[in-house]
């Protein structure tokens, strides 16, 4: 993988400012985007994740990330 | 036993399989899968794997995830996975997402959460050991 982890970081602060609004349509969703662009919303992680693979190679890095209108706190104990 | 170290069972793990599959035709090498010792944890959300295996077996970061347990809470990487139970009849879950977190002085590398519970019957006797059956 050539990308750094600050693409996805940067992703992922794009994802949180559209958070909420997306969360009204797309609940429970994953949002697949890379770089600011928006590949679409997928009903499970792993179709996400092949759809990504297929748009934007195995060589780069993009997010997948589940749409909830509050970030989610995952517990382990 | 089960009281000493917990309900385990050994897993492979590797980078998903249309990683490898668009890697490879890319030139990009992957590891064997890792054959480490996960405990099924019912009181972890989500699956989380030690970041030395994540690193060592190549898999894809694919965003973030909070996770609080007793030591603190933090955001860590999520990162994508397949997983296979070997000696079992469990069906492989090809592109999973798991978090990349340090487990501490405990003596496994996996933590299966509920994420992949949900798809199980778990038979925990203490006197024993256990059983899982694949529910639908």
């Amino acid at each position: 993988m050539t990308d750094s982890h600050q693409n996805l970081a940067a992703d992922f602060e794009a994802f949180e400012t559209h958070r909420k609004e997306w969360a009204k349509k797309h609940e429970g969703q994953f949002v697949v985007m890379r770089k600011g662009e928006i590949l679409g919303f997928f009903d499970d992680y792993a179709s996400g994740l092949r759809a990504g693979i297929a748009k934007f190679g195995a060589r780069n890095e993009f997010l997948v990330q589940q749409v909830s209108e509050e970030e989610l706190v995952l517990a382990i104990y | 036993m089960l009281q000493t170290h917990g309900p385990r069972i050994l897993i492979d793990i590797s980078a998903p399989s249309a990683d490898i599959q668009e890697g490879k035709a890319l030139g990009l090498e992957f590891p064997e899968p890792f054959r480490i010792t996960a405990v099924i944890d019912t009181g972890a959300s989500l699956t989380v794997v030690n970041p030395e295996v994540v690193e060592g077996c190549k898999l894809r970061a694919t965003g973030f995830a909070i996770v609080a347990s007793i030591e603190r809470k933090a955001r860590y990487h999520q990162h994508a996975a397949r997983i296979e139970f070997p000696g079992t009849k469990l069906k492989a879950l090809d592109g999973i997402p798991v978090v990349a977190c340090r487990i501490s002085q405990q003596p496994y590398a996996c933590l299966i959460g509920r994420d992949i519970l949900r798809n199980w019957l778990l038979t925990y006797n203490g006197g024993g050991n256990i059983t899982i059956l694949e529910l639908g």
